[in-house]
């Protein structure tokens, strides 16, 4: 990874986007800002789902409304995120707090995928339940504490730099 | 850009206090700090952004506004509460490289503009709530004090980055922004 770090360092597109010094931070506004988006789609979501908000509309009116700006937030942190991999690769592929992040990311993502599947393959049964049953509370739960420590960990990684 | 002169006793007294000089002096105190502000900023922009987005007519907008704010005004208003502790403890402890940054003054500038957009929505436009609480017809005024409000808590978060920006290269982006 160190190798892999550095050959992009050295590459001419990493080079650029430092020569404009300016790109990093607005990239990184713009990354905060997406993932703001996306926080407030998986509060809301995960809220109804343990019955503490946005009870006056169903499992589906909720999870219609705010996967689709998940999903966007999450495609668009991508992009800028991986324009500041571009730019500092070794700052953030050598990094523990960096592959942390990467792979409860990854978890939150297949864990919306699932609720999403599941929701569509039981339309019926979402549509009647004012909550969600005891595992799929947990489930929540864990999907919260989940992408709170992915924006934590997002925070670390200017922390965790190991000195190569 | 002329910055408010805050003067150097003041500084000195909040720099000298036990606590900012453990913040100072910690190896994960102020990463741990920051990290807590970062989480809170983000969900009440994304908190207020999902209010905004109703009264703008973009989404949510067949949910009664009422119900909205009802659901995400309290997380809106804990997490608030979080990023002004967090905040708090990382600008007293290192105030005198704040002050001098003109973002740190901006960002502070935006916050109290979207706090009067909230009160006058409050106090004078959402009286009248109950005449369009649920339909699609959101008057003007809230329409305009949604926009408000996303533009505003948008420059929040973009000088608020920027001021780490400029504390730690201050040569590179200079006393400007």
């Amino acid at each position: 990874m160190i190798e892999f770090a550095n050959w992009l360092a050295d590459s001419g597109a990493s080079q650029k986007l430092l020569e404009n010094y300016w790109i990093v931070p607005v990239v990184q506004c713009i990354h905060i800002l997406a993932i703001s988006a996306l926080m407030g789609g998986v509060l809301m979501i995960n809220l109804r789902i343990l019955n503490l908000a946005g009870k006056g509309q169903t499992m589906t009116a909720t999870a219609q409304r705010f996967v689709p700006w998940i999903w966007w937030g999450v495609a668009i942190a991508l992009i800028t995120g991986l324009i500041q991999i571009v730019a500092e690769p070794v700052r953030d592929l050598v990094n523990y707090a960096f592959w942390g992040k990467m792979i409860l990311l990854l978890l939150s993502m297949v864990l919306l995928a699932a609720f999403q599947s599941t929701l569509t393959r039981n339309l019926a049964v979402w549509e009647e339940t004012s909550s969600g049953t005891h595992k799929v509370q947990v489930l929540a739960i864990l999907s919260i504490a989940m992408w709170v420590a992915v924006v934590v960990l997002g925070r670390w990684i200017a922390y965790a730099q190991i000195e190569v | 850009m002329t910055l408010p002169q805050v003067p150097q006793v003041w500084l000195d007294a909040l720099t000298s206090l036990s606590f900012s000089q453990f913040i100072r002096e910690s190896s994960w105190a102020f990463p741990a700090i920051e990290s807590i502000h970062v989480l809170a900023i983000v969900l009440v922009v994304g908190t207020i952004a999902i209010v905004d987005l109703r009264l703008i007519g973009i989404a949510s907008n067949n949910c009664a506004v009422t119900q909205i704010s009802r659901d995400t005004l309290k997380w809106t208003w804990g997490a608030f509460i979080l990023a002004v502790i967090t905040g708090s403890l990382m600008t007293i402890a290192k105030i005198d490289s704040y002050v001098v940054v003109p973002s740190f003054w901006l960002k502070f500038a935006f916050m109290f503009a979207a706090a009067i957009n909230m009160l006058i929505f409050e106090l004078v436009t959402f009286r009248s709530v109950r005449q369009w609480d649920a339909n699609c017809g959101v008057p003007r005024a809230a329409k305009i004090a949604g926009t408000l409000s996303l533009v505003l808590w948008t420059l929040v978060v973009i000088f608020g980055r920027w001021i780490g920006y400029t504390v730690n290269f201050g040569s590179v982006f200079g006393g400007g922004f």
